[in-house]
């Protein structure tokens, strides 16, 4: 497991590379320390522009760099300091200095912001795997962006609408879930309700 | 009882095993470091019932380890044999651990996560690990309700999480790999699929032992099948690529690997003295030589149970420790009850 070289404690999740005159350079970081590190100090000198990776790494961390923010960004990023969950209290500042979140709300509260940082972690911002078995959403986050909008339009049907199933489901939503679940390829899954929908035809 | 590394299956090839964690948090409670002790308790209790009432259909008993309470040495061994995955450890009051007597499932609750659900498996069969993971999954998702919404999926603490939160890996031996100096080339490469490569074991070199464990980065955006095949696939170009460094260089590097390979088992054969990162060193050599015919196959060691055993921390759950031994003697004598006599082919 590779450890940060600036704090020796955490996992290193961020690996610069620096190639210059030859010579190569390796820093592992941990999310914290790089947060701490937007620029590069007398330990890392850079011959390029020192200001490049900074933006690239306050962007990855969703930072705001002050070098090239515009009047009407300085207005939105003080909109959305001022947002604090209303279940836990987390602030968007303390989010960042953490990276983590309060409680499940909080993605409800910063859904916002969380598109573009969950893009740049995962690759994507939309779940496509399991959804439990019971109990469904217990946060719903709106779509609101036209991207957002036209993504779900052009996904998969069943996947937009969480249909849970359990042994008080109807035999058509236990069909449906059970469509689902192979369009999926979640066989085990499927193999599942499958029972459910025989149990329920011998009841 | 027979742990889940000492299984004969953790020999076969390079890949030692497979593990699927499952990362969950239950609605109604704030993540875990904004938990008030008193919702700890409950969240605890509340897991607790669940798995109480569902232990019969998970098919495991399960006996509970309060974290807060234990000595170092216990919560070292859990981390030291894979038991719990250390980035979700945590010690705080509150957090609890219950764990099957094989190892192969153990429950982490209140740790940096509400639950963590981790199933370990032998040999190369991370599909039905995840097919038990979800098997319980289920079973506790009858009396636990999960914080989970259908656009970011199940909602954790850590972004790194979100979505399926699961964490699978595969633990492999790369001895040749490691050798051919390759590792470096397939971490790069196989990060841009999102995965990383890893030592499995900690210790001052990157990988102890040669054991890396290949593990998913990515939990938002592709389902969990997609993970595990993609898992799987490149876990087998990876023990084809070891083999394939086996196979190179000529008969005067053969012949200096097998004089390696018995030199290591000499040391550990008859040392009275060893050191934990140098002990891995001469299993990683007896493993190799087993894996490749160099050694008898009549006389299998299990070398898998012994790199997780010489821990520190297990060795004083086995041999406690007496008032004069050191750790590095204790960890000597551990190797000659349990290794076999090897002979010279």
């Amino acid at each position: 497991m590779m450890l940060c070289d600036d704090c020796h404690q955490n996992e290193a999740i961020f690996t610069f590379v620096e190639i210059s005159g030859g010579v190569k350079r390796e820093l592992n970081l941990c999310r914290e320390c790089a947060a701490k590190r937007r620029g590069f100090g007398p330990t890392f000198m850079s011959i390029t522009d020192t200001s490049f990776f900074s933006s690239l790494l306050a962007g990855m961390l969703g930072i705001s760099d002050n070098d090239s923010q515009q009047d009407g960004e300085d207005e939105e990023d003080l909109r959305k300091t001022n947002v604090v969950c209303p279940s836990c209290g987390m602030t968007y500042d303390e989010f960042l200095k953490h990276g983590t979140f309060g409680c499940p709300d909080c993605y409800r509260t910063f859904h916002f912001l969380l598109d573009g940082y969950l893009k740049k972690m995962h690759g994507s911002s939309t779940h496509c795997g399991k959804s439990p078995l019971y109990g469904g959403e217990s946060v719903v986050i709106p779509f609101t962006t036209e991207d957002d909008q036209q993504e779900e339009a052009a996904a998969d049907d069943g996947r937009s609408i969480a249909i849970t199933v359990d042994e008080s489901s109807s035999e058509e939503e236990l069909r449906a879930a059970l469509r689902r679940a192979v369009a999926r390829e979640e066989y085990e899954e499927a193999a599942r309700i499958r029972d459910m929908i025989r149990a329920l035809k011998r009841s | 009882m027979q742990k889940w590394y000492e299984d004969k299956r953790c020999e076969e090839g390079p890949v030692i095993g497979g593990q699927v964690c499952l990362v969950r948090n239950i609605a109604g409670y704030p993540f875990s470091e904004k938990m008030e002790p008193d919702q700890k308790k409950n969240l605890r209790e509340e897991v607790e019932n669940a798995v109480c009432a569902e232990e019969a259909g998970t098919g495991s008993q399960f006996h509970l380890i309060e974290l807060s309470d234990e000595k170092d040495d216990c919560c070292n061994a859990l981390i030291g044999t894979q038991t719990v995955p250390p980035l979700m450890f945590s010690r705080t009051a509150g957090a609890a651990l219950l764990v099957t007597d094989d190892e192969s499932v153990s429950i982490l609750i209140n740790g940096q996560e509400h639950l963590c659900i981790q199933v370990s498996i032998a040999g190369n069969r991370i599909q039905e690990a995840l097919a038990k993971a979800n098997r319980i999954d289920d079973l506790l998702n009858r009396h636990l309700t999960y914080a989970y919404s259908s656009r970011y999926g199940y909602l954790t603490a850590s972004p790194l999480y979100t979505g399926t939160g699961m964490s699978a890996s595969y633990l492999i031996h790369l001895h040749y790999l490691e050798r051919a100096q390759l590792i470096a080339k397939y971490q790069k490469e196989y990060s841009q699929f999102g995965f990383t490569l890893h030592g499995c074991f900690r210790g001052k070199n990157a990988a102890p032992g040669r054991v890396y464990r290949l593990k998913n980065r990515r939990t938002l955006g592709l389902s969990e099948n997609e993970v595990i095949s993609s898992l799987e696939q490149l876990a087998s170009q990876l023990e084809a690529q070891e083999e394939k460094s086996f196979r190179l260089g000529g008969d005067e590097e053969k012949e200096y690997e097998i004089d390696q390979i018995y030199r290591a088992y000499g040391v550990l054969r008859y040392a009275r003295d060893l050191d934990y990162e140098e002990t891995l060193v001469y299993l990683s050599y007896l493993r190799a030589g087993q894996l490749h015919g160099i050694l008898k196959e009549e006389t299998q060691a299990p070398v898998t149970a012994m790199m997780f055993g010489i821990h520190d921390a297990v060795l004083e759950k086995r041999i406690s420790r007496g008032e004069t031994m050191k750790d590095s003697v204790r960890r000597a004598q551990y190797l000659r009850d349990v290794l076999p006599q090897i002979d010279p082919a």
